[in-house]
């Protein structure tokens, strides 16, 4: 059954869509910037544990493992983007590539659960007198300030696009941001000595990481609940098929997320005239790539204007 | 267009009513209850659930502070953690009702079951801790107070038995079956307790409580792996486990008039919602809406799916030559 056509989609996650040319470009490849990332982290964590048993200093290890966890959150994030490159399978239809949304929320609720953390603290030491950061402690927070801040910069590219990459984007610039206040504030109170800018500058940087983090959450909650992708309007698709030639009106348009960057669409047309030919639908599907970056788009054309509702009593949009 | 070869034999052909028994295997239709009232059943059961535990978590705390027990409080500790599960998956009960909109176009249902994967989750976080603790204990034995335990222990029972009755009458969706796993858990864990009380009561070897505790982790383990992979087969879009893939597919393309199957996806929208989106080669335009229907009543029939969109394509002089790069699958395909 020799059958390939021009259309615009296909199983195999490798099979190209027909990129050339079109206005969204394909996601990049970050492998290497992961890759550097997590060889820094690493290697840091390494550093800083060896010390921290040298020394025998409790806040230099405390602060190796919290660097671990960002190792965690980074291979965590490369590991999704590996998978998502994966082909499909009769049991994943659409591949692993949905992994890309699951990291990028599991990253949002990573960095949130170690924001309560540092607020918790925060708020303790406004009553109990705080420890001052010391000179090693101090050195160290300024080398992960240059660790993290590059680490954070090589995935900054990518930070608009794909919510995947923002979120480890955003995990390495909040670790940056935890250690400037660290610096900054051992600093300020060896002047001023006053204590309390200790935790008021931690519950800042806090603040400051969960209002980054929360549309982070926001979106990736949106993708992994199959929702319309953020930078997708329903009702524009919606408008755009309804005025197609010999559409009389669809229904059950859904739009929702393959992953962080691919995008999937299925909808109902009434065609009273009946049905158009392979070539409309190609030319739909390719308009729908174009120009609203969707890339697996499925149409069933039906005559009768009365027929089965969508099982989800889905609101219409053929107006 | 009858010339395809059957795996089934004439008699099954869509019609049928033995095709009833195919659709038994849904998640839905077993329970014999319609998904709005097997959803409304397991939010009553959720919210009496949490009424229950969370008053007996009250009650310990007022008798530990009283009684002056670590035991007690600690314990009234985890079940404020088994009240915020259950109100995590009440919650995502009532969200997951909403209706579909224009930004959620598949309407809340996945609500559910990402607060059963982050139930699940929750659930290994506990079992890991539970199990470094029990090492601890075994390496340096406590003195424990026998008989103390044991009352604890049977109230803990009693409350965590009415809770999972409740659940296991509600118990329809992913969601509420998450939390029904947490109080089975609980209760495992009360059952326990009163044995490795009796036991250091009758004969002093404290070490009965962490040996025991490491066998309800392992119990709980598994039952939690089972949900954890069931979870991440619906957000990954998976082919749900009581429906085959392939055998959808030639259902498919023995329907008369189809030539071939391809781009076939079958995906689970939330726990009880399955949705299928392919494309069929069709022979002639003019048979396109007899197919449809006839596709349509198939697959609800035989395999309870209810939210289909297929594509039909006819076969044009332009598909003579190149490699197929998806997967077709023609009647006479094996899995």
């Amino acid at each position: 059954m020799g059958h390939a056509h021009t259309h615009p989609h296909g199983h195999t996650p490798d099979h190209d869509h027909g990129h050339g040319g079109h206005h969204h470009p394909a996601p990049t490849d970050f492998g290497r910037a992961f890759v550097l990332a997590i060889l820094l982290n690493t290697g840091f964590v390494a550093t800083e544990f060896a010390f921290g048993l040298a020394a025998n200093s409790t806040a230099l290890i405390a602060d190796a493992g919290h660097n671990l966890s960002d190792v965690l959150g980074l291979l965590l994030a490369w590991g999704a983007a590996w998978l998502a490159r994966r082909t499909s399978t009769s049991r994943y239809t659409y591949g692993l590539r949905s992994s890309s949304i699951l990291a990028a929320l599991a990253n949002a609720i990573f960095l949130l659960v170690a924001c309560g953390g540092i607020a918790w603290e925060a708020v303790m030491r406004f009553t109990a007198p705080p420890a001052v950061a010391a000179g090693t402690v101090m050195a160290v927070a300024a080398v992960g300030i240059i660790i993290n801040g590059f680490s954070a910069w090589l995935f900054f590219k990518g930070s608009k696009g794909d919510l995947n990459i923002r979120g480890a984007y955003l995990h390495m610039a909040a670790d940056a941001a935890v250690s400037l206040g660290v610096v900054v504030t051992g600093a300020l109170i060896s002047f001023t000595h006053w204590f309390w800018l200790d935790p008021a500058i931690s519950l800042a940087i806090v603040a400051v990481i969960v209002a980054g983090t929360w549309g982070l959450l926001r979106e990736s909650l949106q993708l992994a609940l199959s929702g319309v992708p953020p930078q997708l309007d329903h009702t524009a698709v919606a408008r755009y098929l309804a005025e197609q030639p010999g559409v009389h009106s669809i229904h059950d348009l859904h739009i929702w997320g393959m992953s962080t960057t691919e995008n999937a669409l299925t909808a109902h047309l009434v065609m009273p005239e009946g049905h158009p030919g392979d070539a409309f639908l190609d030319r739909l599907t390719h308009t729908l790539e174009e120009e609203f970056g969707i890339h697996h788009a499925t149409f069933q054309v039906e005559m009768s204007v009365l027929h089965q509702q969508c099982a989800l009593h889905v609101a219409r949009t053929g107006h | 267009m009858q010339g395809h070869f059957h795996l089934h034999d004439a008699g099954h052909h869509d019609h049928s009513h033995d095709d009833d028994h195919s659709a038994n295997h849904s998640l839905v239709f077993r329970k014999g209850l319609p998904p709005e009232e097997a959803r409304s059943a397991s939010r009553k059961a959720l919210r009496l659930a949490l009424v229950l535990t969370l008053c007996f978590a009250g009650v310990e705390a007022v008798a530990g502070v009283m009684t002056g027990s670590l035991a007690l409080l600690s314990d009234a500790g985890h079940m404020v953690t088994d009240s915020a599960s259950l109100l995590l998956a009440l919650l995502s009960a009532v969200f997951g009702n909403r209706p579909a909109d224009a930004r959620h176009s598949y309407g809340h249902g996945r609500t559910e079951v990402i607060a059963a994967l982050v139930n699940s989750l929750i659930m290994l976080a506990l079992i890991l801790y539970i199990a470094v603790e029990a090492v601890a204990r075994l390496l340096h034995p406590e003195p424990v107070n026998g008989a103390g335990v044991m009352v604890v222990a049977v109230l803990g029972l009693l409350v965590n038995v009415l809770a999972a009755w409740i659940l296991s009458r509600g118990a329809h969706t992913l969601n509420s079956r998450a939390a029904l796993l947490h109080v089975m858990g609980d209760l495992l864990g009360s059952v326990a307790a009163i044995l490795a009380g009796a036991i250091i009561y009758a004969t002093g070897w404290t070490a009965a409580d962490p040996i025991l505790s490491m066998g309800v982790c392992l119990l709980i383990l598994r039952s939690t792996w089972h949900l954890l992979r069931q979870s991440l087969l619906v957000l990954m879009e998976g082919v749900p486990e009581h429906l085959d893939y392939y055998a959808i597919g030639r259902a498919l393309a023995e329907v008369e008039g189809v030539v071939s199957v391809h781009d076939l996806h079958v995906w689970a929208m939330s726990s009880d919602h399955v949705a299928l989106s392919a494309h069929l080669q069709v022979g002639t335009p003019e048979a396109w809406p007899r197919i449809l229907a006839a596709c349509q009543a198939l697959l609800s029939r035989r395999f309870a799916i209810d939210h289909v969109t297929l594509q039909a394509e006819w076969p044009l002089a332009r598909t003579a030559d190149a490699a197929a790069t998806v997967p077709v699958i023609s009647p006479d395909q094996s899995a």
